[in-house]
């Protein structure tokens, strides 16, 4: 398998706390990865690492197959960009100045690629106009051209919708997507937005505790997602009491509501409630989402 | 390093402050050099000097400190250790 990054057993400490604890993780080229995980997790101390921020306390990573330890490193990572909480910007400048340090910044001699860089990113019309007056959304984008200066294989994005608005945060996603599918640039995008990450990932990584619960890829992910039927009804008592003796398991989500996790004969279990005078009002077959599966698994490991 | 200064250098002549503090100090530098060619027999040329030298030195100062401080804010430095290291 071809892996843009991996990281091998890789751990971080802050004195006594271990923030990053043998994190193996995996990013396969033209991926895009998810990484989820709750607030102090570790995702931002690992993007911190991978770019060179800090070191790590043990283990070692790999980009494009050559190690950390490596003196080439420094040439590898020249092919990445990121944005790390919050975009770079000047905000005295325009969007076109910010992209022209940018440049010098990276030692390109010519400003060559810098209309169409604003053009992948639809900020080619924003003339005169200073970073400061820009709406989030916009800064988001820039922040984003910022980190394709150089043409990099591979983008990390730490919380890049995090504070837009829905229509910055589709704005995002498309650039995202159209990147990928049009350059071939690898993401590595962590976020909290589970429901947007798991319409634009490929792949998934949990993060807790410092660790990789586990790795899945979207395909993967979907044939695990547990299918449920939720049924809304009058008589919240006697519906459980009916699927207890047939030992079904379900979820309370209202008085009225309930989720069932199994495949069962509709008929019968309408037959059945309505002979213990209970009427089904509602019924639904839904598939279960990011999120439900997220905290299933983070649940699971914490209890492990 | 040179295009981190090539780069600092394009970023210094955007900023409106770096060309405030240049006029403050070229005025400074005018009104100095006028109080000493006007009474030339009593001011010495050492503390003339000392005196504008004392308030460059404030002026760069201040102006450093800013420049350095909203570098650091606005993530400029983190951007350039990750493109440079």
């Amino acid at each position: 398998m071809d892996y843009i990054l991996e990281t091998k057993n890789l751990g971080k400490n802050y004195r006594r706390n271990k923030v990053l604890n043998d994190l193996n993780m995996h990013i396969e080229k033209n991926a895009i990865y998810g990484l989820i995980g709750k607030n102090g997790a570790g995702k931002t101390t690992l993007i911190r690492l991978i770019c060179g921020l800090q070191k790590p306390t043990s283990g070692t990573y790999l980009i494009c197959g050559i190690s950390n330890k490596s003196k080439d490193i420094k040439k590898v990572r020249k092919r990445i960009g990121a944005i790390i909480e919050v975009p770079s910007l000047c905000l005295n400048m325009t969007a076109e100045d910010n992209l022209k340090e940018q440049y010098k910044i990276v030692g390109i001699p010519n400003y060559e690629g810098i209309s169409e860089i604003l053009n992948i990113v639809k900020l080619d019309n924003t003339g005169n106009k200073k970073v400061k007056h820009f709406s989030l959304g916009m800064k988001q984008r820039l922040g984003i051209a910022i980190a394709l200066v150089g043409s990099p294989d591979f983008i990390i994005l730490d919380e890049p919708i995090n504070g837009l608005d829905p229509e910055g945060i589709i704005e995002i996603r498309e650039l995202i997507i159209k990147l990928n599918k049009e350059k071939g640039i690898t993401f590595l995008i962590s976020s909290h937005y589970l429901d947007e990450l798991s319409k634009i990932a490929t792949c998934y990584g949990f993060l807790n505790n410092g660790k990789i619960v586990e790795e899945i890829s979207k395909k993967e992910l979907e044939q695990n997602f547990k299918k449920k039927i939720q049924i809304k009804i009058d008589n919240e008592k006697e519906c459980i009491r009916y699927l207890e003796e047939i030992g079904t398991p379900y979820k309370i989500i209202s008085s009225k509501t309930i989720d069932i996790y199994d495949k069962i004969n509709v008929s019968e279990l309408v037959t059945a409630l309505s002979k213990r005078n209970c009427t089904v009002n509602n019924f639904q077959e839904k598939d279960e989402t990011l999120e439900s599966y997220y905290l299933n698994l983070i649940g699971g490991a914490e209890n492990d | 390093m040179i295009k981190l200064l090539k780069a600092g250098f394009f970023r210094l002549k955007k900023e409106v402050i770096f060309w405030l503090f240049i006029l403050s100090s070229i005025i400074t530098a005018i009104i100095l050099l006028n109080r000493l060619q006007s009474s030339y027999s009593n001011v010495v040329l050492d503390k003339t000097i000392y005196q504008y030298v004392t308030f460059i030195g404030i002026i760069i100062a201040i102006f450093v400190s800013v420049f350095v401080g909203k570098e650091r804010s606005e993530g400029i430095i983190r951007n350039k250790i990750i493109v440079r290291t």
